[in-house]
């Protein structure tokens, strides 16, 4: 009877968030559009949306990183690494754009497999790691470009990221697929779940026989393929490869989810979670900067909304114990009164 | 079905194991005790693949094995429950059981409704009702613990290794974990099972082997041992009376709580404590004792609770307070939050104290520190007797003595332990317990939660028992004469 009740109620913390997040995020658009009748027009959700996406598919990755326990500082510099690859590639070697995309992908998840086996050999946290490799990686790119844009792309290319398929943006529709794919795969796939097992307790799920390094090095490079996806989508966006590109999108990734609910120290974590926290880190944005003066403002309002999304989440948690305590109080009442007499 | 002749371990060049022979039957529990450090961790790694051995022998099922991983020894039938519990919160029971072994779908899925399915067969197997489809968060540590042994019945184990099952379970959790160990040993199991609780192992073992030092001591049934002479073989010494004598006068009242609320956790508290006096808290597992401790000194936020030191009213907001009032509050979790691991023994005593080892520019003077552990460490006889050695390296008995030192730097007025032996071997235990009594001897008013009846009533002067987060019979236990059977009876609705 307990059990029952702690379960059912376990699971709702996690829904009751996810339908705080969307009322906010609904809130929040609803009221910039009252005030100032400019959010919900097609121009701006397309705007929006763009905005965040490629730090959206990265969050992806970042998600399964963070649900085994680590984090990957690193794909802000893959993602532009990877944007600076393709274009060299097709633009100064003259590869076709499929060869390219090939080389620069297997070229990220080669990164992502350096990170992990970085942290598995040397035991070091992957915090410090993936850092390395982010301030690294970001001195080859500039330094390769001498730190020039890289531009003159085929339309076929810039297809990929500027190109629409029934109306909606190619990049965006990645994201959606993507975020499907891995979704489903993360909640039902055996090789995933591990990831839970890894982040929960890494001792007990290497004494049950999952082979924790294997898995770690496996998902470090889907996390850097998935940023290398985003680059490559970027450089066609932009129409031009440039070192700065992606600087901090590493930690709107991480704000995506940790917003969407994960817990930082790993062992849970959804991929809906972060796809809310992608949505509401671009809707706060939108708003702000739609009706804002001053475009200097970004930073801070970036700053404020991880601040602000945060609170949010332990002001639900918080409210969520304490329901819990209520019903503990109720029951434990309601014993004392039966055993009254 | 366990054969294991001469197997001998050394780590570092430090003989750990010296050829140690271990046998189980089928259908039998064969319960392996000793003090801390005397081999039965390593033993128990080395049967289940954790280690391996030097030297010597291991025959499993009719073959000779030499498992290199874990995973071989599962595989060939042998399970470890381990002492720290393994299970993802976020997950579900079902998973947490087939984990690696997944059931899929057509497409590769994982088949949700397959394992829950089996994990129910599992379930009904041990006869216990639990949910297969609740996170594994939601369940107390008792069904925890269940799960774990339903996870090596569902990897069709033949032998179950049982490391200190039942540390932090209460007493109904308890038999309900023996329930399901003879239903298991009907069916034929080995098991293997690992505990400091002399007195379960009277309950539920057919078979003791006793290590010391790394040694073989004794292989006995247990119709031929004593508690007297299974203490004996363990320590290799007589431990006299187990528990030390009592108050000769009890004070007069130093400590006074009324009307003490948590929400959810305790209802209307009132008692008081008295100098030389140890008060004993006993009650089930989430009955409100350690939840009562923690809310007096504010660690969990209270409703409610007026208190009294030496008559004077007292407000204490939190932690600190209480600690600047001489109230010091000693963690159950001693690793998480009472001492800093990889601090030396010094600095952890000086922990609470670090103001007083400064001179009046705030610079700290290493050597009156070290002077004032040194006192302590012969006080309490805390091995090593070094005061630079990191506490880490330390057993858990002596890492309570160090959490003890800490609490008796801050000169408490009253001093409150939350299960002051858990996971302590029994040497050191008789010492704990010797200590805590000279200290209520000192004049200060002792309180001890403890989960063990055994301690209780053996230790206090006084029993409070606590049911439903209150507190619902005060007995006088000046003489010893409560019995468990008394406790119990106040500890659960009848």
């Amino acid at each position: 009877m307990m059990n029952g009740l702690f379960h059912g109620l376990s699971r709702n913390v996690i829904v009751v968030q996810y339908i705080g997040l969307v009322t906010v995020t609904l809130a929040t658009l609803i009221g910039f559009q009252v005030t100032f009748g400019n959010v919900l027009t097609g121009a701006n959700l397309e705007v929006l949306a763009m905005n965040m996406v490629f730090e959206g598919i990265m969050a992806l990755g970042m998600t399964f990183v963070i649900i085994m326990g680590g984090i990957d500082l690193s794909v802000a510099s893959v993602y532009a690494f990877a944007e600076i690859l393709v274009a060299k590639l097709m633009v100064q070697a003259g590869f076709p754009i499929a060869a390219a995309i090939l080389i620069t992908l297997i070229a990220c998840s080669c990164l992502g497999a350096l990170n992990g086996t970085l942290i598995v050999l040397f035991r070091v946290h992957p915090l410090i790691i993936t850092m390395g490799i982010l301030l690294t990686l970001r001195g080859i790119n500039l330094a390769i470009t001498d730190g020039h844009s890289v531009s003159g792309f085929s339309d076929e290319f810039l297809f990929l990221g500027q190109g629409k398929v029934f109306g909606v943006n190619l990049p965006i529709i990645f994201f959606g697929l993507a975020a499907a794919i891995l979704g489903v795969l993360l909640a039902n796939h055996r090789y995933f779940r591990q990831l839970y097992f890894i982040g929960g307790g890494e001792r007990a799920a290497r004494l049950s026989g999952v082979s924790v390094s294997r898995v770690k090095i496996t998902i470090y490079m889907l996390s850097a393929s998935l940023a290398g996806c985003a680059g490559v989508m970027a450089a066609a966006k932009y129409g031009a490869a440039h070192w700065a590109h992606g600087n901090l999108a590493e930690l709107k990734a991480i704000a995506a989810v940790a917003i969407g609910g994960a817990n930082i120290n790993g062992g849970s974590g959804t991929i809906a979670g972060t796809v809310l926290g992608v949505i509401f880190l671009a809707v706060v944005h939108n708003a702000f900067v739609t009706s804002a003066v001053n475009p200097f403002w970004y930073d801070v309002v970036s700053g404020l909304m991880l601040l602000v999304a945060v609170s949010l989440s332990r002001f639900i948690a918080l409210r969520n114990a304490r329901a819990m305590l209520g019903l503990k109080q109720s029951k434990m009442d309601q014993l004392a009164a039966i055993h009254q007499h | 079905m366990l054969n294991a002749k001469g197997v001998s371990k050394s780590f570092f060049g430090n003989k750990v194991l010296d050829s140690v022979n271990f046998d189980v039957r089928p259908g039998e529990v064969h319960a392996l005790v000793g003090e801390n450090g005397a081999g039965k961790s390593t033993l128990i790694n080395i049967i289940a693949g954790i280690h391996r051995r030097d030297s010597g022998k291991i025959v499993f099922d009719g073959k000779e094995v030499d498992f290199a991983h874990p995973l071989q020894a599962m595989e060939a039938g042998i399970s470890v429950v381990h002492q720290e519990l393994s299970l993802v919160p976020s997950t579900t029971v079902a998973e947490n059981i087939f984990l690696r072994r997944e059931k899929r779908n057509g497409v590769g899925l994982n088949d949700w409704r397959g394992m829950n399915r089996a994990a129910t067969d599992v379930f009904r197997r041990i006869s216990i009702d639990i949910d297969p489809n609740a996170l594994a968060g939601s369940l107390s540590v008792g069904m925890q613990q269940l799960v774990e042994v339903a996870k090596a019945i569902a990897l069709d184990a033949k032998l179950i290794i049982m490391e200190e099952p039942t540390s932090s379970l209460s007493e109904k959790d308890t038999a309900e974990l023996f329930k399901v160990i003879r239903d298991l040993r009907q069916q034929g199991l080995g098991i293997i099972f690992v505990s400091h609780k002399l007195s379960e192992l009277f309950t539920i073992a057919d078979r003791i082997t006793v290590l010391r030092d790394g040694r073989h001591i004794a292989t006995e049934g247990v119709g031929s041992l004593t508690r007297e002479s299974l203490i004996r073989m363990m320590v290799g010494r007589n431990l006299g009376n187990l528990y030390p004598p009592r108050a000769a006068a009890i004070g007069d009242v130093v400590f006074k709580c009324e009307n003490l609320s948590c929400f959810g956790a305790v209802r209307d508290v009132n008692f008081e404590v008295r100098r030389r006096e140890i008060v004993g808290l006993a009650g089930l597992v989430g009955s409100g004792r350690t939840e009562a401790m923690r809310a007096l000194v504010n660690a969990d936020k209270r409703a409610s609770g007026s208190f009294w030191l030496d008559g004077q009213p007292v407000r204490i907001e939190d932690p600190e307070d209480a600690l600047a009032y001489g109230i010091v509050y000693l963690s159950e979790d001693r690793k998480g939050s009472g001492l800093f691991l990889s601090y030396s023994i010094a600095e952890n005593i000086g922990a609470s104290t670090f103001d007083r080892y400064a001179d009046r520019f705030g610079f700290l003077r290493p050597s009156a520190l070290r002077t004032r552990a040194k006192e302590f460490i012969k006080r309490m006889d805390i091995r090593p007797p070094d005061e630079s050695a990191r506490v880490i390296n330390l057993s858990g008995g002596n890492q309570q003595k160090v959490l003890i030192s800490k609490a008796l730097d801050v000169n408490p007025k009253v001093l409150i332990v939350d299960e002051p032996t858990r996971g302590v071997d029994v040497g050191a235990k008789a010492l704990i317990h010797a200590q805590i009594r000279d200290l209520a001897q000192s004049g200060i008013g002792v309180i001890v939660v403890s989960s063990e009846m055994p301690e209780v009533v053996g230790l206090s002067d006084r029993i409070l028992v606590f049911r439903n987060g209150a507190i619902s019979a005060e007995l006088d236990n000046q003489n010893g004469e409560v019995t468990q059977e008394t406790i119990m009876t106040h500890a659960v609705y009848q």
